[in-house]
């Protein structure tokens, strides 16, 4: 086996011309679709950052096949979703539920969902301000999260298709994609509103609130019936349930994986893509499961053989998902690993039941959601966390001017120091603000050399 | 025209009387504060006061809505001495997030219900989301509530809308007073009493009409507006005319009735799409015959900041949009950039003559 390393895309340039071409040829998604050199999506960081992906040119990657694919699979979902359109499927923007919708989507034959959310990442990998500039100009400037990325991107016309449907969900979300969702409306887009209960309020209300989402997922399955003209099919979404509980538990076995007590086995980039991986399989559910089945596979084979990266001892929890992903990296290189996370997306987290209403078992995944409810829920989740990946430290990446962090930071900080564990709590600065980024830096830096020094304490 | 701080002496009067009653303290437009009254607490609305010192802010983090962040300490401020309880209807996510931060941090219930966000989602859910929370409320303060009671005050909270769309349509009550008495902790018998009393000629006439839209107004926005010589004739803020615009209807269950005109009548601009909000608006633009907006959002506020844009493409009129913090208030900024504004319709007004 080869020794487990994070390289870099000059590296992973030259180690590509190793792959055999068959393999190449033989990566593709949407394998229902005829022979076409189009859908191949095996190439090295450099390919993608020739297309505009600047910020893969800074970072590390994994050396393995499986990661490669990986990599290849998320950064292809756009043209993907175009292709999807060209070859007749319906398209579907959900935004704000992160994940909890998308199964009840791909049970309709012929059609692919995608999160217009996670376009916050893009003006980062792209180190790019376009988006961000684009959604100014329509009035969501820097008081608004990241996700205003997503405005500039329905704006431009030129990172999705114009999708069939979109449907935006409102009520117990951020105030940030509500504004998106306001903004794509007024500049000609419909968006169909999906009401998403609070859930912690009274109490004994949780049997209530499952039936009031059943069945708001029972309208949503009618729309979509319009849209793409099929009818839905208990059964289709059953076996779609299926699927997704299959991606779901590879998620949950990588994530253990990765905190186990040996070598480092996986980046935290590509820990984060896999766990992204469950809000909408980047655009094919069966190609999804393949990527993800792989990368299983090739961490399994890492923990057993012991082959991880050398130095990287310091165990960290990382929450909420950092829009820069380079900020991972960096931690990766001052000898942290990433052991646990808690990436705001629990909803698309648990096995979805298999057996009973249809809806509500839905119904009773998005109720697990990580923002739908009390601070204390999340901050438990995150405890969790940290007690389960034996934490050294804990490193909170704040989105400015969302509308969850500034109520959730102070608690979380409250309990995991209750916990005995260090916290460190920063907000990810826009593309381009080099020193504020430096000042980042220069704090995870001093935060991770002070938790070595209190381990080597420890150690005696 | 009627003078607005002497409702602070009316509430003086009325201390007395309100002392032996538990004060129950509620967060905006989805409240009925009838429903409080006719358990025999005192409803009182939590907004900016006098009084509150903005150096107590240390629970939300500063890039949090500067109202949701003020919070805490205004209710430090005298007159929610003694409150037994917080209650409050879902409306925007920092206004949950708020609710649920005052849970953790206060010692006395805090409630939140669900309400939708967007329009006719699903009202008997909500609608017993709203009668439970209110049980819930009454049950925690061992209060009862007086079904009697609340079937008589509606409409004694009816005709105080109708008496204050009144007054506004005859230009014979200034803004400041409005939004006193929608902070106001009197019971609805003193508001009316309250209005009986006072002097309700009609203004002399300004020569420039304002909307003044936006977050949550301070103590002094308002003041500083009118300095400028104009006159605020129509105020979509959520303590202007906003709160006594819509009746509720006398017969049938109360309950069903307050619901409809608190929760799914809320024009609120974080509700979906939001195109009544802005009819709404567009409404009271023509019948006050308003020539300019000030539309003011307080930072980090995003259901109001964010809809900024829009609205200023929306309304067809010169918007003056200008930003603020309750907890570091811009005075002498806003004072320039109203004066500015006033000028410029001012001279718009004379060329137009």
């Amino acid at each position: 086996m080869i020794p487990a390393k994070q390289i870099n895309y000059r590296q992973w340039h030259e180690l590509f011309k190793e792959i055999p071409d068959e393999r190449v040829k033989n990566t593709r998604y949407y394998h229902h679709l005829p022979d076409a050199e189009w859908s191949q999506y095996l190439f090295p960081p450099s390919t993608h950052a020739v297309y505009g992906n600047r910020l893969l040119r800074k970072m590390k990657f994994d050396n393995s096949p499986a990661a490669l694919r990986l990599w290849g699979f998320v950064l292809s979902e756009s043209e993907r979703i175009y292709r999807a359109r060209q070859a007749g499927m319906k398209v579907v923007a959900v935004v704000g539920d992160l994940g909890a919708i998308t199964p009840l989507v791909y049970s309709f034959p012929d059609t692919v969902a995608f999160y217009p959310d996670c376009l916050w990442w893009t003006p980062f990998l792209m180190e790019s301000r376009v988006l961000f500039n684009e959604a100014g100009q329509l009035g969501m400037g820097e008081d608004c999260c990241f996700v205003r990325a997503a405005l500039g991107a329905f704006s431009k016309r030129a990172y999705f298709p114009k999708p069939n449907l979109i449907i935006g969900t409102v009520g117990a979300t951020c105030d940030d994609m509500a504004a998106v969702m306001s903004g794509t409306e007024f500049i000609g887009n419909d968006v169909y509103y999906l009401e998403l209960p609070a859930r912690d309020t009274i109490p004994g209300n949780q049997q209530r609130q499952l039936s009031f989402l059943a069945d708001r997922y029972r309208e949503v399955a009618t729309r979509l019936e319009a849209v793409t003209g099929h009818s839905f099919s208990e059964d289709r979404l059953h076996e779609t349930v299926g699927k997704v509980n299959l991606i779901r538990s590879l998620i949950s076995e990588v994530k253990d994986l990765a905190a186990t007590t040996g070598p480092n086995p996986m980046g935290g980039m590509e820990m984060m893509n896999v766990e992204f991986a469950a809000l909408s399989y980047y655009g094919d559910l069966e190609e999804c499961t393949a990527v993800l089945g792989a990368f299983r596979d090739e961490m399994k084979a890492r923990v057993e053989q012991q082959n991880g990266y050398p130095d990287q001892p310091l165990r960290i929890v990382w929450v909420t998902p950092p829009a820069d992903p380079i900020l991972q990296n960096y931690a990766e290189d001052l000898g942290a690993r990433i052991v646990g996370s808690e990436y705001v997306i629990n909803q698309s987290t648990p096995a979805l039941k298999t057996e009973g209403d249809v809806f509500e078992n839905l119904a009773e995944g998005q109720l697990a959601g990580s923002l739908m409810g009390s601070s204390r829920f999340r901050v438990d989740l995150v405890v969790d966390q940290v007690r389960r990946a034996k934490a050294d430290g804990v490193i909170i990446s704040g989105i400015f001017a969302s509308t969850h962090c500034p109520y959730e930071t102070r608690p979380i900080i409250d309990a995991v120091r209750k916990e005995g564990v260090p916290v460190l709590a920063f907000d990810v600065v826009a593309p381009g603000k080099k020193q504020l980024q430096s000042q980042i830096n220069n704090r995870m830096e001093a935060f991770i050399e002070s938790l070595r020094m209190r381990r080597s304490r420890r150690a005696g | 025209m009627i003078e607005s701080n002497t409702i602070e002496d009316w509430e003086a009067a009325y201390a007395e009387e309100a002392k032996n009653k538990p004060k129950i303290a509620y967060l905006c437009l989805r409240v009925p504060p009838e429903l409080i009254e006719a358990a025999g607490a005192i409803p009182i609305r939590i907004a900016p006061r006098k009084e509150f010192d903005t150096s107590i802010n240390g629970l939300i983090r500063s890039d949090g809505c500067s109202f949701c962040r003020s919070v805490p300490a205004i209710l430090e401020t005298p007159c929610y001495q003694n409150v037994k309880a917080v209650i409050g209807g879902n409306c925007c996510d920092q206004m949950r997030r708020l609710l649920d931060t005052l849970g953790e941090s206060l010692e006395i219930p805090v409630i939140l219900y669900g309400a939708p966000r967007t329009w006719n989602a699903d009202r008997s859910y909500f609608q017993v989301e709203f009668q439970q929370a209110f049980k819930y409320l009454f049950d925690q303060l061992d209060l009862q509530l007086d079904i009697n009671c609340l079937e008589s005050i509606i409409p004694l909270y009816n005709k105080l809308r109708n008496r204050i769309a009144e007054l506004r349509m005859a230009n014979s009550m200034s803004n400041g007073l409005l939004q006193d008495l929608a902070r106001s902790s009197l019971p609805v018998i003193e508001k009316l009493k309250f209005l009986e009393q006072i002097n309700t000629e009609p203004s002399g006439n300004q020569p420039i009409r304002l909307l003044l839209a936006g977050s949550i107004p301070g103590v002094w926005e308002l003041a500083e507006i009118e300095k400028c010589g104009v006159s605020v004739v129509a105020d979509v803020t959520c303590l202007g005319d906003r709160v006594f615009q819509f009746l509720v209807k006398e017969s049938g269950n109360p309950w069903e009735n307050l619901y409809d005109a608190y929760v799914e009548g809320n024009l609120c601009p974080h509700r979906r799409p939001v195109d009544p909000l802005i009819d709404n608006i567009k409404r009271m633009i023509d019948e006050r015959a308003v020539q300019g907006v000030v539309y003011r959002s307080v930072k980090y506020c995003h259901p109001w900041g964010l809809l900024a844009d829009r609205m200023k493409q929306e309304l067809n009129l010169p918007v003056l949009v200008v930003d603020d913090d309750l907890t570091s208030p811009a005075v002498s900024n806003f004072r320039t950039r109203v004066g500015a504004f006033v000028e410029m319709l001012q001279s718009r007004s004379r060329r137009r003559a």
